[in-house]
Formats: structure tokens, sequence, C-alpha cells
């Protein structure tokens, strides 16, 4: 523990997790996949990351004040611990390298067109690696003013589009398969839920670790109403056109219209998407540079940023040849190819943690 | 060192940046298509914003040196884009889309099939969801090329009437986005406003002239303003509107209808399909041309008038709705919501099935107010 | 050159590491001539040193001299309350400083020395020296007295309602000020004399037990710190003290005014104040800090919260307006609605200059006028203001050069820039930072710039405390009077964030109650 310092308290988790959820999937729709039953499947992701959450609570109850890669290195043994938790690392450094592709494709369509997509990511990058480099404390503590000013935001979005809401969109009930909505479910639980897995990373810097699963569940609560909330709104205002759209979210702000005054508002969505995706950026950047820097038993994680902060915006650049490609990947390969990341491995390090009687008592760690 | 970074920065052109004298405001887009040629037309209707508050001589006519306030660009292109950009190609500064109020399509366009016109309209992040749709009866350029009286382009003068029609609801404005929400369904049939120039020289004026009726994004036919109340009726659009009676005494009344809502109940049952439609009217006596006093008695009568005449009007768009198999009301959606697993087997055959929908109108109306007087003029 | 930078670093080190020199001790001598002489020759002979001596008593007289500053000294006192008696001594034996001390000096503050830096140091500070031959100490008497502005309020924080009083030069004012505030044993002044050639005397100022013990600590450690030369002013102070010196927010706090400092004192803050300024720097200072103003409290509730609310309004147009309005009218044309558009783009239509260029060049221009504003003498400063705004804003306009919005929108930015003193400075360097990632990236610029900023400030750390207490960390108990002014009776706790010993202001049920028993209205 000597690299991370840090400490964050009880309510600071709450937000950071929140916000890490609202990330990216501000603008999109996790529930997409199921046209007018979407906020059926965002129940069902809520679930499933209520699952994956306890999950990630057993494991960190288990080895307390330990993040993943220490975790991994003691379960499995320093060699076979390394792979593991480099194996992570990488898929943190990969999810991070998604969201700046989402960043950068959304600001290129509807914010800056001609500007080069190096510009964008360099301006989304510099501001990321800032607050990496001040601390994951100062990055909690942001984020409880920054989910609170999105909440507001929220409300006010859903309020003015309340009107506009149709309540026969949400109709015929349960009439699509149930694998379509079984599938979009776990859509949702992949993306955004599931991947609070990075935060194996950040829960060791609880000050008090007794409640981590409390406020974990709080955010992912708090998290869940959120988009609930916002697929009432879409599937309400935007009905069939709903599957229509890439960014359902966004498109549904475009049709804010009060008194022919308060119109034009969507950029309040892409506002509070620009906020969000810093704060998830920032926390997989910080997981990967601290995970990096615990295997190869560095002083400190704080040079890795720079470095590791660029290498994820220019993968985020090249990642996909097109959006069409994103969208294919997000919705058929990234459930599945999360899957062992956000489950299995930390499953599987319990149960070996389980077998093998880890951690022994009266065992030190450094 | 920042200094210089600073500089390149602000030097490098800054790609986006277009500022505010660099812009060519479209307000008005007229897609026409040419079937033998395959090509899009496409009228714009550009503003020039400086002169836009300027003070004009009615009718906007080149004054000395003055310049007008909206012109148009005509171009034409295998697709829609093409034909926007080969628009701006034209003049010297990029058309920038989105302030358009107003898309109305030719006679070739309807004719072909607008659903694919739109996509442009919808998949580019310029335009916005709240443009309205029309459908020209006469000529496209006539009418983007009209100099209205009150404001400086017809795209303003268009939109300003998309907003009132209110006050007689015998149009239905729509906007692109509920448009585009209707051509998605399998059944519905969408509807667009008809605009037309109507009069000559100097006593032109645009003019609502009824709705136009499509089907699978093809227009199939129209029915008229009184018709197109009778629709606003049916699925509750109705604001405000006159119904005018004649008394039992030879003088004529006005009522007003204040507020209007409707529930569409479909039945399905071994008897075939119903769809019992209420419609519930809150109205205010707006004027009587002589006639008895207001008294309670005289009101319950005209009460009974006015749902007659709504039933009527509501009969008579079901029929012409009838004749030209079209769901114009969405009774197909519906039937949807509520019979989901016998509708699937119900939806191909919509069209046939759809004249044969039996329907039972149920109309409520309430006179509340009756203005400031209580003797109509002239009074004794 | 690296050799150069080397040798460099390792004499500053090298100073670093060594001890402050102690200065020499010397001991008066028992001879009053030598004494004297040596004195006057400290002190260069100056022309404002008076040194005067005299025989003290008839029948065995003694000589004595004493050592003034002019200027510096109440000359009467002098005359009526140390020479007189002295002059007058009938003693039979001969008197030493005892003695006098005992019986004969009529002065209050008196005090036995002896070395000759005290003394030298007592009458630089407007002291009497009253030396005895024969005797190897001297005695100081108190004596000061200078000419110094009068109270009045000061000219940067004036308020509506309230005192008018405000801190002048002199230590020994301000400190008076606060002891007619403050009227409890508790508060403390705790003197040190920083500057090795201006020994200016500082002064920290904090109420025992309501002020955390650490924090008056680091402050004392911090201020004894500073090796240099000269202190003129606060403002070096606080550069020296200050938590980061590179960031545009200032961590440390100032007021001209003792009813904000004694709140501040009440509420658990440390105040440092200088002799030879005004200005008393209040530490820790946290950001939200800047938008309280004592009018919020002299106020009714609804007023002083909108007045609040308002300040808030106008830090943020000071900072953005200029930002967001290029954003809008150079990348976003969509997000303007479209009335306001053709208006804008009407007033704009032929100007030569992209919009970021006429929002940076009209700020310059204001900059300009402001700073001219402050240095003008009274008479031109009326008409220059009346050139600068009317003349300079109406003739560009006119002749195409800027559109109208652009000076609209950077008169109002400068207005709202004079609601928030204390955040001038970092203001008006964002409002530049702003404007140019406006410029380049639109509002993906003044976004990313935002959170940039709300990282930095959450960064921040005022003497341990996180700048933006209470609102990230969140701290409920202080919210009470953050975004919005509860009313007094309300405040029942001292803020949290600045961890003081004693939690508790005051009572907690003191809201104004109706008598449970009905007025009885009709009394016979």
């Amino acid at each position: 523990m000597k690299l991370e310092r840090g400490k964050i308290n009880g309510l600071e988790l709450t937000t950071l997790i929140a916000g890490f959820l609202f990330g990216s999937a501000v603008l999109l729709f996790p529930g997409q996949w199921a046209e007018h039953e979407g906020w059926i499947a965002i129940l069902g992701g809520v679930a499933e990351g209520f699952v994956f959450m306890l999950l990630y609570a057993a494991l960190m109850s288990r080895f307390p004040g330990k993040n993943f890669v220490e975790i991994a290195k003691e379960v499995y043994g320093p060699f076979f611990g390394s792979l593991v938790a480099l194996a992570f690392i990488g898929y943190l450094f990969h999810l991070g390298s998604l969201v700046v592709t989402d960043y950068h494709d959304f600001i290129k369509l509807t914010m800056l067109v001609q500007t080069p997509s190096s510009m964008i990511v360099l301006v989304n990058c510099l501001v990321i690696i800032y607050g990496v480099k001040k601390g994951i404390e100062v990055i909690a503590r942001c984020s409880q003013g920054m989910v609170t000013l999105l909440c507001v935001f929220y409300l006010m979005i859903f309020g003015m589009l309340s009107m506009q809401i149709k309540w026969t969109n949400f109709q015929p009930f349960f009439s699509l398969p149930v694998t379509k909505v079984l599938w979009a479910a776990h859509m949702a639980g992949s993306f955004p839920f599931g991947e609070t897995v990075a935060f194996l990373m950040v829960f060791p810097t609880l000050n008090k670790p007794e409640e981590l699963l409390n406020r974990s569940l709080k955010a992912l609560f708090l998290a869940g109403i959120y988009f609930f909330i916002g697929s009432i709104r879409t599937i309400g205002v935007l009905g069939d056109t709903a599957r229509l759209f890439l960014y359902s979210g966004f498109q549904s702000g475009r049709l804010i219209n009060i008194a022919n005054v308060f119109t034009r508002l969507e950029i309040i969505i892409g506002v509070n998407f620009l906020i969000m995706g810093f704060l998830k950026i920032a926390v997989l950047l910080y997981g990967c540079a601290l995970g990096i820097a615990q295997l190869f038993n560095l002083k400190s994680y704080s040079p890795l940023v720079l470095p590791l902060g660029l290498l994820m915006g220019m993968l985020g650049m090249i990642n996909f040849s097109m959006v069409s490609e994103n969208f294919e990947f997000s919705s058929l390969v990234y459930p599945v190819f999360a899957f062992p990341f956000q489950v299995i491995i930390p499953l599987t390090t319990l149960v070996v943690a389980l077998i093998r009687k880890l951690p022994k008592k009266g065992d030190d760690d450094n | 060192m920042v200094l210089a970074v600073l500089v390149c920065l602000l030097a490098g052109g800054c790609w986006d940046r277009q500022e505010l004298d660099e812009l060519a405001l479209a307000f008005a887009a007229g897609l026409d298509y040419d079937m033998e040629q395959k090509q899009v037309k496409l009228i714009t209707q550009v503003i020039r914003p400086g002169q836009m508050k300027s003070a004009e001589s009615g009718g906007g006519s080149t004054g000395q040196g003055g310049q007008k306030a909206s012109f148009i660009l005509e171009s034409q292109g295998k697709t829609v884009f093409e034909a926007v950009r080969k628009a701006s190609f034209q003049i010297s500064r990029r058309v920038n889309w989105t302030h358009n109020m107003v898309i109305i399509f030719g006679k070739g366009a309807v004719k072909a099939g607008v659903d694919k016109f739109l996509d442009f309209f919808v998949r580019d992040p310029e335009p916005r969801p709240h443009q309205y749709i029309l459908v020209a009866d006469g000529d496209l350029k006539d009418i983007l090329n009209f100099k209205p009286n009150l404001e400086k382009a017809s795209a303003q003068t268009i939109n300003g009437m998309m907003n009132n029609t209110g006050v007689t609801s015998e149009a239905y404005p729509v906007t692109l986005q509920e448009f585009v929400n209707d051509l998605m369904s399998n059944t519905k049939s969408a509807t667009a406003p008809l605009i037309k120039v109507v009069g000559e020289g100097e006593e032109q004026k645009l003019q609502l002239v009824g709705t136009a009726v499509f089907r699978k994004g093809k227009q199939i036919g129209r029915i008229e303003p009184k018709e197109t109340r009778g629709l606003l009726w049916v699925i509750g659009k109705v604001k405000s509107g006159i119904i005018s009676l004649p008394s039992s005494d030879g003088s004529e009344i006005s009522i007003e209808i204040v507020q209007a809502s409707s529930k569409i109940h479909p039945v399905l049952d071994g008897d075939g399909m119903h769809v019992h439609i209420h419609v519930k009217a809150i109205c205010n006596l707006g004027e009587q041309l002589g006639g008895e006093n207001a008294k309670p008695k005289k009101m319950i009568e005209f009460q009974q008038w006015a749902e007659k005449e709504i039933q009527k009007e509501i009969v008579h768009t079901i029929q012409c709705s009838r004749r030209m198999k079209a769901d114009i009301f969405g009774i197909g959606e519906a039937f949807n919501r509520k019979y989901h697993k016998r509708w699937r087997t119900m939806e191909p055959k919509w069209e046939e099935l759809y004249p044969k929908v039996k329907f039972s109108v149920n109309v409520k109306a309430k006179i509340r107010l009756i203005g400031e007087t209580l003797i109509p003029l002239p009074a004794h | 050159m690296i050799r150069y930078l080397a040798k460099l670093f390792n004499a500053l080190a090298k100073r670093q590491r060594s001890p402050v020199k102690q200065s020499s001790v010397t001991k008066l001598d028992s001879g009053l001539t030598h004494n004297l002489k040596h004195i006057m020759d400290e002190l260069g002979n100056g022309s404002d040193v008076v040194n005067r001596q005299f025989l003290i008593g008839r029948s065995a007289p003694v000589l004595a001299g004493v050592i003034f500053i002019d200027g510096l000294v109440d000359q009467e006192m002098i005359n009526d309350n140390i020479l007189q008696p002295l002059l007058r001594i009938e003693l039979e034996r001969p008197v030493d400083l005892d003695v006098l001390e005992k019986s004969f000096l009529a002065v209050g503050g008196l005090k036995r020395v002896e070395t000759m830096e005290t003394l030298v140091e007592g009458v630089l500070t407007g002291d009497t020296a009253l030396l005895i031959d024969g005797q190897p100490s001297a005695l100081l008497l108190s004596t000061k007295k200078w000419e110094q502005r009068g109270i009045s309020e000061p000219d940067t924080e004036v308020i509506v309602k309230g005192a008018r009083d405000g801190f002048t030069e002199t230590l020994r004012t301000n400190t008076a000020l606060l002891r007619r505030r403050i009227e409890h044993p508790a508060l403390r002044f705790d003197t040190m004399k920083i500057g090795k050639k201006t020994r200016t005397e500082i002064c920290v100022a904090y109420i025992q037990g309501v002020a955390e013990d650490k924090l008056v600590e680091e402050v004392k450690k911090r201020l004894r710190r500073i090796d240099t030369a000269g202190i003129l002013s606060t403002e070096s102070i606080d550069q020296f003290i200050d938590d980061a010196p590179f960031s545009p927010f200032a961590t440390v706090g100032y007021t001209e005014r003792p009813d904000v400092c004694a709140a501040k004192l009440m509420e658990g803050r440390v105040a440092i104040i200088v002799d030879g300024t005004p200005v008393v720097h209040t530490v820790p200072f946290l950001f939200w800090e800047s938008f309280q103003s004592p009018d919020d409290y002299n106020f009714r509730l609804f007023y002083a919260n909108t007045m609040r609310w308002i300040r808030y309004l106008a830090f943020f147009t000071s900072v953005l307006l200029p930002g967001v309005y290029v954003a809008l009218s150079s990348y976003h044309q969509e997000l303007i609605p479209t009335n306001l558009l053709i208006s804008m783009a009407a007033a704009t239509e032929g100007t030569p200059f992209p919009a970021v260029v006429e929002a940076l060049g009209m700020g310059v221009v204001f900059e300009i006028l402001r700073e001219a504003g402050i240095r003008l003498p009274r008479p031109v400063g009326q008409a220059v203001s009346i050139v600068g705004a009317l003349v300079i804003g109406e003739a560009t306009v006119t002749a195409g050069l800027v559109g109208a919005p652009v000076v609209i929108v950077v008169a109002l930015t400068a207005i709202a820039s004079f609601l928030v003193p204390s955040q001038v400075e970092s203001a008006a360097f964002l409002r530049v930072v702003f404007t140019c990632l406006a410029g380049v990236f639109g509002a993906l610029g003044i976004i990313n710039g935002l959170i940039f900023v709300y990282i930095h400030l959450a960064s921040l750390r005022s003497f341990g405390v996180p700048f933006l207490a209470p609102v990230a960390p969140i701290v409920p108990a202080d919210l009470k009077d953050v975004a919005v002014r509860v009313p007094i009776w309300m405040m029942w706790t001292r803020p949290k964030s600045i961890d003081s010993p004693d939690r508790i202001r005051q009572a907690m049920r003191i809201r104004p109650e109706v008598p449970e028993e009905g007025h009885d209205d009709d009394r016979s």
C-alpha cells in the first residue's frame, strides 16, 4: 500500500462509482437492443450488476486493504498472479480506450466535425492525465460535485420531456422474444454495470472498509434509477424511432421544447457525457497505472500516468476503423468478451483463495 | 513555449470554426424527385441574417442597393445529400441546416415515396427533429419563393402557420420526428398537411388546403380541411376551433372548442374487430347571431347539436379513410398494443382488414362558459 | 552552463542548510557616555535621533541620558512624564534605575534591557531609552505616537449595512479594533519580527480553544521560515506561506474590515496582522469564502441569499461568458435560438475579425481602461471612463470593427468581475484561458477546461483543509453557509472543515418563537 496513500470516504466512493457507471452510457441507451422493453433490460442489468458487486465485495473483504494486483499475486503465486494481473490491467486499458473512442466519435459527429481526431483525444487525455496525477482522492472529491450536478441536470431534462412522453410507446408489454430481452439485459449488465470490476483497484483506498458493500450498492442503486429514468424518457419520447438512432439518449434531448424558449438543450446531455466520460476514463487509467506500478514494484505510479494516458488515447483513435464496427462490437462481442474479466477472473480468484485458505492468518503483507 | 503553442493553435484555422457572418442559414427545403432522370431536386430557401432585421418595403422587393432577405437555391443530385452539397456549391458560404424549419415535398417525391428522402434529415446531426413536414399542392418553387407580408421568408410564415393550426384545428401539423415515427409503423398511414399558393399577383397568399395521406411513403390520397379535423378529433389533437350550427330559430351560433380529448378502445372478439372512439370536448358559447338567451335548457340543446356535428365530422373522416384503405388514426397500432399475439397474424393483411373494422363513435360535449354577455345582440 | 547551474544550486542549498546567524549580543556598559556614543553610532547619528543628557538628583547628581527618535514618540509624554519627574528628583542618595522604575517614572509601559540590540530595537520602534551612568542596563519607556490615517471604511470592501471602520497601518490600532469586537481573554496575539532589515512586526491572532493548536503552530512555523531582507506589505507574506504559489487561486484570504476578521477568528481561523499595512490575512481560506460578504449576514434571509446567488452567477459570468459567447457563435450555432441567432449574425455582419480575436481584444481594452481608471488623478478619471466606455465601445461598433454583441459581452463580464473582489486575479486569468480554449475547441474546450479547473481546485489545500470544502468533500454540517445562508439562529456549529476543538457556536434553539400563551389584546 505504499503506492497509494490517499483515502476516500464512503460518500465519495458512492459518487465515484455512480459517476463511473453513468460514464459513456449517458448518451446511449443500454437497453436499446430490447427496443420498447429496454426498461426491463435495464432492470435486469442492474440485478446482474448487484450480483457482480457482491462478488467483488466478497473478494475485497477476504483481502482487506489489497487491490486486485496484490490479491492475484498472493492467490496465484508471483508468476501466474502477475500474468492474471497483467490480463486484468490489459482489460482496463482496453476499456479505457473504448471509452475514449466513444467520446471521440460522439464529439466528432455532433460538435467538432472537422477537427482532427488527435486534437480531440489530446484535449480529453490531457485533462484526464492531470486528474489522475493528482490522485484518486482528488478525483473522488471531484466526483461528488460532478455527480450531484449531473443528477440535477438529468432531472431537469426528464422534467422538460415528461410532457412529451407517450405512455402508449411502452406497449405492447412483453411482446418481444425473451431471448432478445435477456441478451439486452446481459448487455446492460456488462456495460456499464459489470465494468465496476475496475474498482477492485480502487476499493482499498476506502477509509472504512466495512462500508464497502453498503456504499457500492447504493451507487449501483443510484445508477440503476438513473438508467431506468433514462430508458423511460427515451422510449416514451422517441417511441419506435428509439431503435433508429445511434445515440438515442442524445436524440431524445433534441426534442426538448418548452414554450419555444427552452429549445436546443440536448447539449446538456452532451455535457453530462463529457463529464462522466472523464470520471470513467480517469478511474480506468488510475487502475492501469497503479497496477503496472505494483507489478513492477515501482515507488510511485505517477510517472506512468502520462505515457499510459497518451497510449490509451492513441489506442482509442485506432480502435475501430468505423463506428459501425464499434456498434457491432458493443452489442455482440463485448458482452461475451468482457465476461471473463468481469466475472470469471474475480470468481476464480475467490474460489482459489477459498481452496488455498488464503489469506493465511497472521500473514503480513509488506 | 506556451505562447508558441497557443499561437499555433489559434492560427491553425481552428478547423471547425464558422463565424456568424459566414452563415447561410437554410430555413426551408423543398424536395422533389424526377422519375425519368432519377434525380433528386432540392430547392433551398436561404436567408441572409443581415437583411432579416432591416426595415424593408412590404413584399420584399429589391430596393435601390437593398437586398432580399431570402433567396432560393436550386440544385439536384442522385441523392439528397448530393443535392445539399451542390446547393452550397452555388454560393459563397456553406449552407447551415441547423435552423431549418420546414421540409416540403413536391409531387414527384410523394409519388416516388418520401421515406427514403428523409434519411439525410434524420442521419445528419445538423437538421433537427422539430422541422415540419408538408406536401406541396402545386408548384414547389412558388411556395418557396413566396414573399410574405408579415415575415421576411416564407419559411417563417409556414412555421407560424403550423404553430397556429390550433385556431381551427383543420390541419394536422407533423414534425419530422412524428412523421418518421409514423413511417416506421407497418400499418399506420402517415399524414402531412398540404400547402399551396392561392391568388394572383399582389393578392397571393399561402393556404393550407388539406392533408395528404401516405401509405409506405407514397401519397395515395388527400382529405379536406374539415375531414382533417375529424382525424384530429379521433387522435385527440384538437386544440381549438369553431363549430358553427344553425339554431332552431334560424340564427347561427358558434361554439368554440376549448379542450378536447379522445380514447380509442379496440375490441377484438368473435364478432370481428370493433373500435370504440370516445371523444370529450369542452366548449364555450362563442357567438350568437340573434336568437334566444342562453338559458340552461337552450345550452343543453346546443350541446347536443355540437355533439352531433362533431360525430358527423368524425364519421365522415372514417369513411374517407375506409375508401382510401388508409389507417390514418393508428387503429392498427392500438390493436397491436392490446392484442399483440393475434395482431401478428393480422398485420400483413391490414390493408384489407381495415375497411371492415366497425367503428362506434361516442361524443360528449360540454358547454361551460358563454363569454361576457347574457343576451345575444341585438338586445331588446 | 550546467556547471554554472550546479554551482548556483549548491550555493542555495548551503544557504538553506546553514542556520540563521544569531546576531551578536553586546551588553551595555556602565559608562553612560560610552553607551550613548555606541548607540548613536548604531543609529548612524541620524538627524531624527534625539539624545539628551541631564542630571538626576540635587545632592548626589547622577548623569542620565534619554534617547528617542523624533517623529515616533509622543514628545509631550517625554517632557511631562519622564523628564519633568526626573529633573525634579530631590533625593539624598544617588538614584539608580530600580528607584526610578518604581517611584518616579510616570510611564505605563516600562521594560528593563541589558543588551545594545534590544535597546536599539526599542528606540527604533518608538520607545525612549533611559540610561544612567554607572548602570549596565537601561530602561525602555513606551512613548509611541505617530501620525496615522484615521479609521475609515476601506475603499475596496464596502458594504451597505454595517460598521464603517477598517484596519489602519498601525499594528496596535488593528489589534485594538479586534479586541473591541472580541472582548474575551482567549483572544491571543502572538507577535514576531520578520525581515532582516525591516524588522516588521507581525502578529498572529487567534482565539485559544477555538482555533486548532496545530493550525496556529503551522502558521507560526511558516512565518518563521521566511528568511528575507525586507517585508513591506502583507502581500509578500501571503506568497511566502501560500500552499500553492503556482495556482491562480489564493489559498490565503485577506480582509481590511475588523468585523469580517473577527467573524473569521470566531470560526476558528487564524489572522495574520502585519505592521505597516491595513490588509489582514486569514487562514485557512476556502473557496466559498470569497462569495461571502458581511452584507449577507446583516440583511434578511431571502434578500441575502438572492444576493449571494447573484454573486455566484457573477463569478461564473466573469469567467465563462466571453468563452461561452465565442464557443456558441463560432462553433455551435445550433444551440442559439433562431431569432437570437439572426440578431447576432446581423450585428456581426461585415466585421473583420473572428469572434475569438474580438473577445480577447476587447478584454484587453477593458483591462487597460480599468488600470487607467485606478491610477488616474480624480479630476481626469471621470472623463476618461466616459471616453473609454462610450467612445471606444460605440465607435468600434459603429465603425464595424467589432460586433455589438462582443462589446455587450465584455462589458457584462467586466461589471460582473467586480462583484467578487477577492477572486479578481483568478477570474482574469481564467477568463483568458477559457476564451482561448473556446476559440480553439469550442464547447469541448470549455467543458474540459472546467473539469481541469475543478480538479485543480479540488486538489488544493489551504493549511491542510481541502480548498473546496464543504462541497468537495461534502461536509453536510458546513453546507449551511455555502450556497444558501441559513438563518442566523440555525448556525449553531463552527465549520467542521476547519476542525476547531470547540464546535458549538451558539445554543441550539434560539429561534425567536411566539409565546405559547395567547396574547391578551384586550387589556382591561
